[in-house]
C-alpha cells in the first residue's frame, strides 16, 4: 500500500504563541487514490484529532480548503498526492493572511472588501414581466467572473494587499468588473466611487500573481485593468459603461 | 479591514491615466529624439547648427513635453512605489507634496536652461 | 444571549431566499451557518431548474400544469399534489425574479433563459447555466443578502433547538472561530440545513450534508417523512462519487454498457438515457448486477464524445474539468466511468406548503423538508427550483407568524438552561475521551451498512440484517468518545455531535424502507416489485424515539391526476 507524508503547519490560538507555528508529519496509507482533503481527515480521525482546517463540498466549487501546497496555491480537495512531486507534501494555510488555527485562515476582511463592492445587480428602472433579456454573446463576457468560488487564493497571493491592508484585492474587483460588465447592471454612480480608486482598482500593479494562484484559472488583473478603463469611459468620455 | 479608512474618490484615476499618457509621450518623444540626434545629418556638428535646431517651435515642444513627462513618469511611478510601503493620511500629502516641489523645481530648472533659446 | 426576531439555520439556497423574504418584510432575521453561506451544497447543483417558461423552440406550449404531471409522475404518485400544483406554479416568477436579481442563465439566441431537456420531463424545460447552475443561482442569491444586509453568522454550527412548552424559542450553536456555545432566542426558528446525503458512504454530497438539521428537528419531536425514498443518481463519477450532471445525458451523452451497447433502450425506450432518475439507476445496477458492467466490474460509462469538443466546451464545461481532475479523464477524448451514487433525500422533516410544522414557531425549507413535492423519486431540476419556491413561501410565513404572535416572553432562563445542557452533552463525551467508542469508526459503518443494506435494490432479507446493525450502532454511538477538547474550530467535536445525529436519521431511512412493503419511485424491493396503492399510498412518519423510530402515517393529497402505472 502506498504512503504519503505530510507536513502540516500547526498553530493553536489557545495554546501556542503568536507567531509560533510549527510543522507535524503525519504518513497517510492509501489505495489508489487520494487527495490531501481526504488525507487531512484520515489525520484528524485517526492521528490527531486536533487538527482544524475548512471543508465542504470536496468538489472543487466551494472555495473551502484553498491552502498552500507544496509551495503553490491549491484547493486540497482537487490536489490529488499522485500529482505531488517530492518525498513529503507540505501543506500550510494561505500564507499572509491572519491565522483562526492551523490551516484555517482569518477571511474577514477578505469577505468585508467583497460586501463594499456592492457585489450585486443594480437597477434603475421597472423589472420586465419576465427575464431581462441578454444576447448570447453579452452573457458570454460573464463566463470568466462567474467562475470565481472565492477561495481566497488570489487575495492571499497579491503583493499589493500584503502591502496596503485596505487594497480590496482581485477577488473584490473581479466581482465588480462581474457586475459592471453585465448587460443587464445599470449602476451608474453607485459602484464606480468604490473601485475608482486608490484602495481599488489603482492599487493593481499588474503583479498577475493572482493569475498564477487562482485554482480556477480565470484572470482577475486583466478584469482590474478593464476597471481602470471604464472609470475613465464613464468620468472623462461620460459614457455609460 | 479598516472600513474607515476607505474614503470614496480619494483619487487613482488621473495618476493612473497620465502614467499612461506620459508613457506614450515619452516612447514618441524619445524616438524623434533619437531620429534627430543620430540619424539626421546636420552637417557638420557645430554649435551653431544645434543652437539653430533649438530654437525651432518643433524641437522646443519635443523637448518640453519630454521633460514634463519623463519627470511626471518618474516620479509618479517612485510615488506609487512608495505608496505600497505604507504612506498614509500626512505622510501621504507630505509625499505627493514633496513629489509636485521636486518636479516642478526640475521644470523650471530645465525651462531655464533652454530659457536663451526660447527668447531668442 | 442573542435575540433576533427570525433564525434561519443554514445558508444554502432555501435558507437565504427565506431570509431575503422575510427581511424584505421588514423582519429582523440572522442567518447562522456552519460555512461562508456562498460555500453551501446548493452550489454544487450542476443542470438546472425547472420552469415551464416555453423558451425552448420546442416547448412552445408547455404549461405548468404539464410541468406538474411530470413532477407527479416523476414522484410514483406519492407527492403531495396541491404543493406540486403550487411549486410548478410558482416557478415562473421566481425564476424570472432570479434573473432580475442577476442569476447569469445561458441564453437563447433571441436573448431569454435557456432551457435544456432534462429526466422525466415531456418537454424541454429546464432552465441553466452552463453545468453552474446552483453556483450561479448560490452567489446571485448571497449578494441578494448581502444587499438586504441580512445579519450573517458565519460559522456558527447550530447544535440544538431551544423548545419550551410546544413552541419553538430559538438554538444553541456553537462559535467555530472563537468558541464556546452562545443562545440565539427567537420568535421563530427556520431550519435550511440540507439532505441526510452522507448517511451513505456513496453519496454526491458535500461532506456537511450530514442531516444533522433534520435530526435536531427530529429530536425535538418533529416527525420526519418518507425518509426511505432516496435517490441513487445514475451518474457519479466512479472513484469520488461525484456527480455529472443528468445535463450531460439531456444535451445528448449515451449510458454504454460492457457490451457497447445503449442499454437504455431495453428499460426506457422513448425516453432513453432521459428516464427519471430511479429508472436509470435501476437500469444501471441491473447491468452491473448481470455482468455487462465495463469489463465486467461495477461501472459503465457515460460517453459524449460524440457531441464534439465545442458543445461540451460551452454546455459542460464544469464536468469536463471534475471528470479531469478527479477520475483522470477528459470527456472529449474518452468516455466517463459512473456509478449510481446517493444524491438526494426525498423525505425530511414534515412541512406544509408554508414550511410548517407541529412544532410552534418552527419552520423548514429545502432538501430538509419535506413538503412533499418529490414523493418517491425526485426529478432533476426540482431540487433547486424547491429551494426558492419554498424558501420563499417559509419566509413569508414565518414573517406572518411574528407579525401575528405577541411579545416574546423572556427567554433567559430557557437559554441558559439549553446551553447548560449542551455543555452538559460534550462535557460526557469528553469524559469519555479515548476511552469510548471511536466516532470514525461508527460513521464508516454506518455509512457502508446504509449503502450495501439500503442502496438501489433493497429487500426484506437485507434489509434486516441493515436494520439489525444500524440498531448495534445506536447502541455504540451512545457510548463515543471526544479526543479533543478545544474551542477553537473543533472538527472532532462537530463530527462526533453530528455523527449521532445522523445515525438516528439513518435508522429512520432503514425502519422506514423495511416497513414500506411496496416498490414506489426510488424505493425498489425485489420481493415487492409492484406498486401497491391500496395499502401504501401514503406517507411514512417517522417519530423519535431513544430506542428507534416509530412508524406511522399520512395519506397523500391527490386531486389533478389520478395515479396510473409509470411508462417511459
Amino acid at each position: 500500500m502506498p504512503e504519503a507524508r505530510f507536513r502540516i503547519k500547526r498553530w493553536d490560538p489557545e495554546s501556542d504563541e503568536a507567531g509560533a507555528e510549527r510543522y507535524d508529519e503525519f504518513t497517510v496509507p492509501y489505495d489508489t487514490s487520494l487527495t490531501v482533503l481526504e488525507g487531512l481527515f484520515y489525520v484528524q480521525e485517526r492521528l490527531d484529532g486536533s487538527l482544524s482546517f475548512r471543508y465542504c463540498c470536496r468538489a472543487a466549487v466551494c472555495g473551502s480548503c484553498a491552502m498552500y501546497i507544496d509551495g503553490r496555491y491549491r484547493l486540497a480537495c482537487q490536489t490529488n498526492v499522485r500529482h505531488l512531486t517530492g518525498d513529503v507534501i507540505t501543506v500550510e494555510p494561505l500564507p499572509h493572511m491572519p491565522l483562526v488555527k492551523d490551516l484555517a485562515c482569518d477571511m474577514t476582511d477578505f469577505f468585508a472588501k467583497y460586501e463594499y463592492i456592492k457585489p450585486y445587480l443594480m437597477r434603475n428602472s421597472a423589472p420586465p414581466e419576465k427575464e431581462i433579456p441578454q444576447s448570447p454573446k453579452d452573457r458570454h463576457k460573464l463566463d470568466e467572473p462567474i467562475d470565481c468560488i472565492l477561495c481566497g487564493c488570489c487575495y492571499s497571493s497579491c503583493p499589493s494587499v500584503w502591502g496596503e491592508e485596505n487594497y480590496l484585492g482581485p477577488h473584490a474587483l473581479l466581482k465588480a468588473y462581474r457586475f459592471e460588465i453585465d448587460s443587464r447592471d445599470q449602476a451608474r454612480r453607485e459602484r464606480l466611487p468604490r473601485f475608482d480608486n486608490e484602495r481599488g482598482a489603482y492599487r493593481c500593479h499588474t503583479i498577475t500573481n493572482c493569475v498564477e494562484a487562482c485554482p480556477k484559472e480565470l484572470n482577475p488583473t486583466e478584469a482590474i485593468q478593464w476597471l481602470k478603463g471604464a472609470a475613465v469611459r464613464r468620468r472623462i468620455l461620460g459614457r455609460l459603461k | 479591514m479598516r472600513q474607515e479608512t476607505i474614503t470614496e474618490h480619494e483619487g487613482g484615476m488621473w495618476p493612473w491615466l497620465f502614467q499612461r499618457i506620459t508613457a506614450v509621450v515619452l516612447i514618441l518623444g524619445l524616438a524623434v529624439h533619437l531620429f534627430a540626434l543620430h540619424i539626421v545629418d546636420l552637417g557638420s556638428l557645430n554649435y551653431a547648427n544645434v543652437a539653430d535646431r533649438l530654437t525651432s517651435v518643433f524641437f522646443m515642444v519635443v523637448d518640453f513635453s519630454l521633460l514634463a513627462a519623463g519627470l511626471f513618469h518618474a516620479l509618479n511611478g517612485l510615488r506609487m512605489v512608495l505608496l505600497d510601503y505604507g504612506f498614509r493620511g500626512g505622510r501621504r500629502v507630505a509625499l505627493n507634496a514633496g513629489l509636485w516641489v521636486v518636479g516642478l523645481g526640475f521644470f523650471v530648472y530645465g525651462v531655464w536652461a533652454l530659457w536663451p533659446w526660447l527668447t531668442a | 444571549m442573542i435575540h433576533h426576531e427570525l433564525i434561519v439555520v443554514g445558508g444554502g439556497l432555501a435558507g437565504l431566499r427565506a431570509a431575503v423574504e422575510a427581511r424584505n418584510a421588514g423582519i429582523d432575521v440572522a442567518i447562522l451557518s456552519q460555512v461562508w453561506p456562498g460555500r453551501s451544497h446548493s452550489g454544487a447543483a450542476q443542470g438546472g431548474v425547472n420552469a415551464a417558461l416555453a423558451n425552448h423552440p420546442e416547448s412552445a406550449d408547455d404549461t405548468w400544469e404539464k410541468h406538474a404531471f411530470d413532477t407527479v409522475k416523476g414522484s410514483d404518485y406519492l407527492a403531495d399534489q396541491d404543493a406540486v400544483a403550487q411549486m410548478t406554479k410558482d416557478a415562473i416568477p421566481v425564476i424570472y425574479q432570479l434573473d432580475q436579481w442577476g442569476c447569469p442563465f445561458s441564453r437563447f439566441d433571441n436573448g431569454t433563459i435557456a432551457q435544456r431537456p432534462f429526466g422525466g420531463a415531456g418537454y424541454p424545460r429546464t432552465c441553466y447555466g452552463a453545468d453552474k447552475t446552483g453556483h450561479y443561482m448560490l452567489h446571485t442569491m448571497v449578494e441578494r443578502a448581502v444587499k438586504a444586509e441580512v445579519p450573517m453568522y458565519v460559522e456558527w454550527f447550530v447544535t440544538r433547538l431551544m423548545v419550551d412548552e410546544g413552541v419553538c424559542r430559538g438554538v444553541v450553536a456553537y462559535d467555530m472561530i472563537k468558541g464556546g456555545f452562545e443562545a440565539f432566542t427567537a420568535d421563530a426558528v427556520i431550519m435550511a440545513t440540507g439532505g441526510a446525503g452522507r448517511t451513505y458512504s456513496n453519496s454526491t454530497n458535500a461532506i456537511i450534508s450530514t442531516g444533522y438539521g433534520m435530526a435536531m428537528a427530529y429530536h425535538a419531536g418533529v416527525p420526519l417523512k418518507d425518509l426511505e425514498f432516496v435517490q441513487f443518481h445514475p451518474t457519479g463519477l466512479l472513484t469520488t462519487n461525484i456527480l455529472m450532471t443528468e445535463g450531460a445525458r439531456g444535451e445528448g451523452g449515451y449510458l454504454l454498457n460492457g457490451e457497447g451497447e445503449r442499454f437504455m433502450q431495453r428499460y426506457a425506450p422513448k425516453a432513453m438515457e432521459l428516464a427519471p432518475r430511479d429508472i436509470t439507476s435501476r437500469s444501471i445496477q441491473t447491468e452491473i448486477n448481470e455482468g455487462r458492467g465495463i469489463d465486467g466490474k461495477g461501472f459503465v460509462y457515460l460517453d459524449l464524445r460524440h457531441l464534439g469538443a465545442e458543445k461540451i466546451l460551452e454546455k459542460l464545461p464544469g464536468i469536463r474539468d471534475l471528470a479531469i481532475h478527479f477520475e483522470g479523464v477528459d470527456p472529449i477524448e474518452e468516455p466517463i466511468p459512473i456509478v449510481p451514487s446517493q444524491h438526494y433525500s426525498m423525505g425530511g422533516i414534515d412541512t406544509d406548503m408554508d414550511g410548517a410544522t407541529d412544532l410552534a414557531g418552527f419552520y423548514a425549507a429545502g432538501e430538509c423538508a419535506c413538503v412533499s413535492v418529490h414523493g418517491g423519486n425526485r426529478l432533476g431540476g426540482n431540487s433547486l427550483l424547491e429551494t426558492v419556491v419554498f424558501g420563499r413561501r417559509a419566509g413569508a410565513a414565518a414573517a406572518q407568524h411574528i407579525r401575528n404572535s405577541g411579545p416574546s416572553p423572556d427567554m433567559t432562563v430557557l437559554a441558559g438552561r439549553t446551553v447548560a445542557a449542551v455543555e452538559a452533552q460534550v462535557g460526557g463525551l469528553a469524559a469519555r475521551g479515548a476511552a469510548g467508542e471511536d466516532p470514525y469508526a461508527v460513521r464508516a459503518e454506518m455509512t457502508t451498512t446504509m449503502k450495501d443494506h439500503f442502496g438501489v435494490f433493497r429487500d426484506a432479507a437485507t434489509m434486516h440484517a441493515g436494520l439489525d446493525k444500524m440498531l448495534a450502532l445506536k447502541e455504540r454511538v451512545g457510548n463515543v468518545g471526544l479526543r479533543h477538547t478545544g474551542g477553537v474550530l473543533n472538527l472532532d467535536m462537530i463530527r462526533t455531535v453530528e455523527l449521532e445525529g445522523m445515525v438516528d436519521v439513518a435508522l429512520g431511512i432503514a425502519a422506514g424502507a423495511l416497513a414500506r412493503t411496496e416498490s414506489r419511485g426510488s424505493h425498489s424491493r425485489t420481493d415487492y416489485p409492484d406498486r401497491d396503492d391500496t395499502h401504501w399510498l401514503k406517507h411514512t412518519l417517522a417519530h423519535y424515539h431513544p430506542e428507534g423510530p416509530r412508524l406511522g402515517s399520512k395519506p397523500v393529497t391527490l386531486g389533478m391526476f389520478e395515479p396510473q402505472e409509470r411508462k417511459y
